[in-house]
């Protein structure tokens, strides 16, 4: 589980602890800057996959996830300012908990909080849900696959501009959608906490996220899956994707289920299907064929 | 594999078994006269490597003159090959152990091309050569080249 931002110029993350026993060694106490209401965790639990079939804790980057199996089950972050004119945050989310689950909330801190921003999994796709109720067309997504959503949001403009990128390039929006209508109930109100989980809807089954990260300028680039050692650019400088990111993809998923598992620094996800197979070893084989592809096709 | 290509093969791993350290290299033999352009490759390794990959380049506008189809046929079973003209225009040899396991020391052959191009010269370059051990990290290897 990585939580960075950038809000307040700190930037934090996981420290990988190697050779460790990394389900031990997942944490969510990077949560809570800034004290949100209830604090950093509530319910939900960090976790590294222990099995192949994804029926465990599941992550996009580093050893470890986080994990929700009920409504309620969330981590916060109130480091967000209330006059902030600008949050840009990014997340990888992967649920498969019903009809309307709503795995990201952007929070007004009044009398009576309330939800600026709701990014809700539709079971089909993510809709982007204002203060009013109002819900966005649907971009597709699957459930129990691996999404990218990033979130601009414009204080000046009330504008949300959202762009989901994952399932392997199934979904990939070329460029932000731009959504109107994320106004505020008063204009001193603003983003003073988010919360990331199972937040609330759905029905049964699992949200797992991994990889926040919030800033107040500048997109976040989505990470480049299959890059599973983390390794980016090698050492003669070609390319992110090599066959050591193969083989350490096959490392993991043959050592998966035995005592110490052995998994990559970086995305070993590569099909983003939720679950660490000789299969993504093989979309790694692929993807080093294809030119520039951690910039053109992450 | 050929007469010259054993004997070359074989001089190779001679001269890997006695290196004071040992190191992995790609070994490309063959012949650049315009009527005979078949080249075959074998890398040589240490006993820790789990996967390997490399590129050569090959001459502008001749992608569809390449015939590849052994070109990693002559690889053991349990390991997964893969070889295309990839995205840059180069020839891509991708190998590795699907269980992560290390390629046993000594010269493994891996496979053979041929370019059916009339009046084209090619003397392969191998560059982005990429070796990977048993954890997926990454180095690099020499390259030896018998071209006559």
């Amino acid at each position: 589980m990585i939580r960075k931002t950038k809000l307040s110029a700190v930037i934090l993350g996981l420290a990988a602890l190697a050779g460790a026993d990394f389900a031990a060694a997942c944490s969510t106490a990077q949560w809570g800057a800034g004290s949100p209401p209830g604090g950093g965790t509530i319910g939900a639990t960090a976790g590294s996959p222990a099995t192949s079939n994804g029926q465990s804790f599941r992550r996009y980057a580093g050893a470890c996830g986080l994990r929700a199996q009920a409504a309620g089950q969330i981590v916060q972050d109130g480091t967000p300012a209330t006059a902030e004119s600008r949050y840009i945050a990014s997340f990888y989310v992967n649920a498969n908990a019903g009809a309307n689950t709503n795995v990201f909330t952007m929070m007004a801190d009044e009398t009576t909080d309330y939800a600026i921003v709701t990014v809700r999994h539709t079971g089909t796709g993510f809709v982007f849900v204002n203060r009013n109720g109002t819900a966005s067309s649907e971009i597709t997504a699957a459930p129990g696959k691996w999404y990218q959503v990033h979130l601009d949001w414009s204080r000046a403009a009330s504008t949300l501009d959202v762009t989901v990128k994952g399932n392997a390039g199934a979904t990939n929006t070329a460029s932000p959608v731009q959504l109107t209508g994320f106004t505020l109930a008063d204009p001193g109100d603003g983003p003073d906490y988010v919360q990331l989980g199972w937040v609330s809807g759905g029905t049964t089954g699992t949200v797992n996220v991994d990889a926040f990260e919030s800033r107040r300028a500048t997109a976040i680039a989505k990470l480049c899956r299959g890059d599973a050692n983390n390794s980016f650019v090698t050492s003669n400088g070609t390319t992110g994707i090599t066959v050591g990111d193969a083989v350490t993809i096959s490392n993991e998923a043959t050592t998966l289920g035995a005592a110490n598992p052995t998994y990559g620094a970086g995305q070993t996800d590569c099909n983003e299907d939720g679950s660490i197979s000789v299969s993504d070893a093989i979309c790694v084989s692929n993807r080093a064929f294809i030119a520039n592809v951690c910039t053109n096709q992450p | 594999m050929s007469l010259t290509k054993s004997i070359l093969a074989v001089a190779a791993a001679l001269a890997f078994a006695g290196a004071a350290s040992a190191a992995n290299e790609v070994i490309v033999t063959g012949s650049k006269a315009a009527n005979s352009r078949v080249f075959a490759f074998d890398l040589a390794t240490d006993g820790n490597v789990a996967g390997f990959e490399f590129q050569v380049e090959i001459p502008q506008g001749t992608e569809k003159a390449f015939n590849l189809n052994a070109c990693v046929s002559d690889l053991p079973k349990d390991l997964a090959a893969k070889c295309a003209i990839n995205g840059n225009g180069r020839l891509h040899i991708f190998v590795f152990s699907p269980t992560a396991k290390a390629i046993p020391a000594g010269v493994l052959p891996i496979g053979k091309v041929s370019l059916n191009a009339r009046g084209v010269v090619w003397n392969p370059n191998v560059t982005n050569v990429i070796m990977a051990d048993t954890k997926g990290q990454e180095s690099t290897a020499t390259v030896q080249k018998s071209i006559d």
